[in-house]
């Protein structure tokens, strides 16, 4: 084996080596010239495409709209989820009423609701806040749902024998004992959240990422396409790793799998 | 654990081969035969599709022996993705998407133009929402779809006036989508072809005001193929355009008739429908001026960050197919 | 309403038991057939320290449950100072066996929980929790999460949240000390004898550690295994204050064997054995 390799320890190989080996593969395909260099662009094109987007000045504006509609869609959604799931999950009646009901809907996909929401909202800003709301709404809700009706039944005999009536049985006890899942479900929320984003975008928008990605496919600019492609990539992993990193600083006590 | 990350550089290795192998073979696999018969048709819903729900309904291809399945698409331009996937065999395309083939080196064929007109496309807008005069439109929500007559339309529109695309805030819309969504405030205006316009006007009544005029754009709305027919099955398109001819003589002799089919596909009334055919020209031909428009329009798309700043206008003549056309009609075509 | 039952006599004055289970009776739904405690009665007077002797399953939790207020009696009544109980309250707090700690609340967050139910201020709230963490020998902790604590460091916690709700009178141990290892325990244990003699609570004490009820409790009731019913009421005399050393004296040894010859009979019958009963 070649030298130098042999000093690298194998962990850092395991996590250097794959992604620019894939660039580089990708970029040798792709300008041997078996493809349309215009449909299959070497990821140095879509690298060229990203940067042009941000002299235009759309990418970033592009990116804005897109990350305050994720923001205020999962937030509403959240809270919603977090609100409707505690109901459920702490009174049987509206644990099979509402629960039923919310269980009708919850395996539709949003897509199926675009035509819809444009029907009854518009074109404005509330439907894309309404779908991505939708959509994050659903695992939010599952498992608060979840969480709030699997609290242990010692914690509340410990909490009410110290004298905690039914509202701060709620706020004290039932709800921080039900967080763990709760962020479980607001995590799935956020990778939901940017799928219905680009599908919220896609049809009736005139700016945002999604939005984007239909223009240039329409245009067939497909290097900027990959180039959007990669900053919804980023952007969601970014969230996902604030969100991590505010739920283990929130949460200290819990042991995360 | 070293051995463990060679093995995984190969899978990754292996994987991109296949799927270059992949790739390859779906191009080589399909072997030919002397006369394709069954063929998809890929058409969207306008005034300039007559010829076509003519020769469906009057049965023309099918005494040329061919089969037809239809599929239906918002637009010109999906059929062309339809094309271009090799799921439908022809389709109606105008010229503008047929600009961005050129543009990104793909190969689709324009066999024949078969309605032409410049009265077809419009801008309409919402005159409560202040837009009396083509000027008020600054700086309001107006719907076009991205990369077809309709934005190219638009933008003439716009210069005809003194303004560009950043004077007013772009909204993407399906044409189907647009008529609800001028009538619901969601947009303030939109630039479409027909049965749309005229659709929304109807119920938006004085609410609603067309601001363009006629004259500004003459779209050749054309016949488009995948590359491959006219390699393997040049016969096939000649009977295309038979059945097309037959449908156009139909138009001419048989109005009346003609205008009540074409009534039931796009939802207009015969009388509506007179007015607007009109304007319209139903002959097969291929013209040089559609190729100085699509020059035209290329540089319109480089403008707009649609290609490559460096990209350079290709040989538009390489995306015609005038052979078959010829074969029927010599004076029909002016591009050599 | 007879009046020699429902009063103990101490003296000449009538005293109100603290706690005064009558005829307890307790089926669980969906197992009509065997009560987990049957027609079971005692009283503890303010002040004491009763203890629950029996056999796994013989229902001991139950009638904490029941004075807890937890589960609700099917025949008979649990009264505190001469009242029904109607549900739980911080009048009589539980220590767990399992601690039950909130896990999300530090140390301190779980020893403030009773004072801050009963609406104290949050100065008033941190300084008691603080004096009773400092008791239970956790000066140190109060920022540290159950997880991160051993198990005779959580039941201190358990301890010293119990006795924090202040107004609390009664304190329900269910076997409090039986997940700790043997040393553990035996500290555990003085330090009970320590707090109890320094504030006059009331103790009900749940065990099935025959050493350990006799060097607790003032009084033991041993329980007949499934269903649960008054054995045998066994006076534990011997002198205060109590320390480990005492198990050697002859008073100490004289109550154990008869306890354990007790609970041996018990334990003999749900075991099935009967080649060891003749003996
Ligand atoms: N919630 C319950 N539902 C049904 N049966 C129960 C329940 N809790 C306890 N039991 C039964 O009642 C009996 C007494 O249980 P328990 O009071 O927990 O005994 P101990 O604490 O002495 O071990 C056992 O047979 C047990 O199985
Ligand atoms: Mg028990």
């Amino acid at each position: 084996m070649i030298p130098f390799i042999k000093k690298l320890s194998s962990k850092r190989l395991a996590i250097l080596v794959p992604i620019p080996l894939f660039l580089l593969l990708w970029e040798i395909v792709s300008r041997v010239g078996l493809y349309n260099a215009a449909l299959f662009p070497p990821p140095s094109r879509a690298l060229l495409a990203l940067i042009e987007m941000l002299k235009e000045g759309t990418l970033l504006s592009d990116a804005f709209i897109s990350v305050k509609r994720v923001s205020i869609g999962f937030c509403l959604g959240s809270f919603a989820g977090i609100s409707i799931g505690t109901l459920t999950g702490r009174s049987k009646f509206f644990g099979i009423t509402l629960g039923q009901l919310i269980q009708l809907f919850r395996p539709i996909p949003v897509i199926a609701f675009v035509s819809l929401t444009i029907i009854f909202f518009g074109l404005g800003e509330f439907s894309k806040y309404f779908l991505i709301t939708w959509g994050v709404f659903f695992p939010v809700w599952l498992n608060t749902d979840t969480g709030i009706s699997r609290v242990e039944s010692s914690y509340l005999r410990a909490a009410q024998s110290l004298g905690a009536n039914t509202r701060r049985l709620l706020t004290e006890v039932i709800i921080p004992a039900a967080l763990p899942y709760i962020a479980a479900g607001m995590r799935i929320g956020i990778a939901v959240a940017y799928i219905c984003l680009i599908v919220a975008e896609m049809t009736g928008a005139s700016e945002g990422l999604g939005y984007r990605i239909e223009i240039t496919r329409l245009v067939f600019r497909i290097d900027k396409m990959i180039g959007i492609l990669v900053v919804l990539g980023v952007l969601g992993a970014l969230s996902d790793g604030a969100f991590v990193w505010f739920r283990n600083k929130l949460l200290p006590w819990h042991k995360w799998i | 654990m070293k051995r463990k990350i060679w093995i995984g550089i190969t899978i990754v290795v292996v994987v991109v081969i296949m799927l270059v192998a992949t790739a390859l073979m779906n191009g080589c696999a399909k072997q030919p035969s002397p006369k394709k018969l069954d063929l998809v048709l890929a058409v969207n819903v306008t005034t300039y599709s007559a010829p076509v729900y003519i020769a469906l309904a009057k049965g023309f291809w099918e005494e040329e022996g061919l089969k037809i399945t239809r599929k239906d698409f918002a637009a010109g331009r999906f059929c062309l993705d339809a094309i271009l996937g090799g799921k439908a065999d022809f389709g109606t395309v105008a010229e503008a998407p047929m600009v961005f083939v050129g543009l990104t080196g793909q190969k689709a064929l324009i066999i024949a133009t078969m309605a032409s007109g410049d009265n077809e496309m419009k801008v309409i807008a919402r005159k409560d929402h202040g837009i009396v005069s083509p000027l008020d439109i600054k700086g309001k929500k107006v719907a076009a779809l991205v990369s077809t007559v309709s934005e190219f339309f638009l933008y003439l529109f716009l210069n005809e006036h003194g303004m560009t695309m950043s004077n007013i805030n772009l909204v993407n819309l399906k044409p189907a989508e647009m008529p609800n969504a001028l009538i619901n405030g969601d947009i303030d205006a939109f630039a479409v072809w027909e049965p749309f316009v005229y659709n929304a006007g109807k119920v938006l009544n004085e609410k609603a005001t067309v601001l363009s005029s006629k004259g500004l754009y003459d779209i050749p709305f054309n016949i488009v193929i995948p590359e491959e027919l006219a390699q393997k099955y040049p016969e096939t398109i000649k009977s295309i355009l038979r059945g097309l001819v037959k449908a156009e003589q139909f138009i001419g002799t048989n109005r009346k008739e003609a205008l009540e089919i074409i009534s039931k596909e796009v939802g207009l009334s015969t009388d509506v429908l007179e007015g607007l055919a009109k304007d319209i020209k139903f002959e097969l031909m291929l013209n040089n001026s559609t190729i100085d428009l699509m020059e035209r329009e290329a540089k319109w798309a480089i403008e707009a960050g649609y290609a490559p700043k460096d990209a350079k206008i290709p040989d538009y003549r390489s995306l015609f197919y005038t052979k078959a056309l010829k074969s029927l009609n010599p004076k029909a075509v002016t591009i050599e | 309403m007879d009046l020699k039952e429902k009063y103990k006599m101490k003296g000449d004055s009538v005293v109100i038991p603290k706690i005064s289970v009558r005829n307890l009776t307790v089926i669980y739904r969906g197992n009509h057939d065997t009560p987990a405690v049957q027609d079971f009665s005692f009283n503890v007077p303010a002040g004491g320290f009763t203890s629950l002797l029996g056999t796994s399953g013989c229902g001991k939790s139950t009638i904490i449950n029941a004075i807890a207020g937890f589960v609700p009696p099917t025949k008979g009544q649990v009264l505190m100072d001469g009242n029904p109980i109607m549900g739980p309250g911080p009048d009589r707090v539980v220590v767990f066996q399992d601690y039950v700690l909130f896990p999300w609340k530090t140390v301190l967050g779980n020893v403030e929980f009773g004072p801050r139910m009963s609406g104290k201020s949050k100065n008033d709230c941190e300084n008691i929790a603080k004096e009773y963490i400092e008791l239970v020998g956790l000066r140190g902790y109060e920022h540290k999460y159950p997880g991160e604590l051993s198990g005779g460091m959580a039941q201190r916690v358990g301890l010293a949240r119990a006795l924090a709700s202040e107004e609390t009178g009664v304190i329900l141990m269910d076997e409090p000390f039986g997940s700790l290892d043997a040393q553990t325990r035996l500290i555990m244990q003085e330090l009970l004898l320590k707090i109890w003699e320094d504030l006059h609570k009331t103790i009900v004490f749940v065990t099935h550690d025959v050493d350990e009820a006799i060097l607790l409790a003032e009084e033991i009731i041993i329980m007949t295994a499934s269903p649960g019913r008054v054995k045998k009421v066994i006076d534990v005399p011997m002198s205060r204050p109590r320390s480990y050393r005492d198990i050697a004296s002859a008073e100490y040894i004289q109550i154990k064997g008869e306890v354990l010859t007790l609970i041996r009979e018990e334990t003999l019958k749900i075991m099935n054995v009967s080649s060891l009963v003749k003996k």
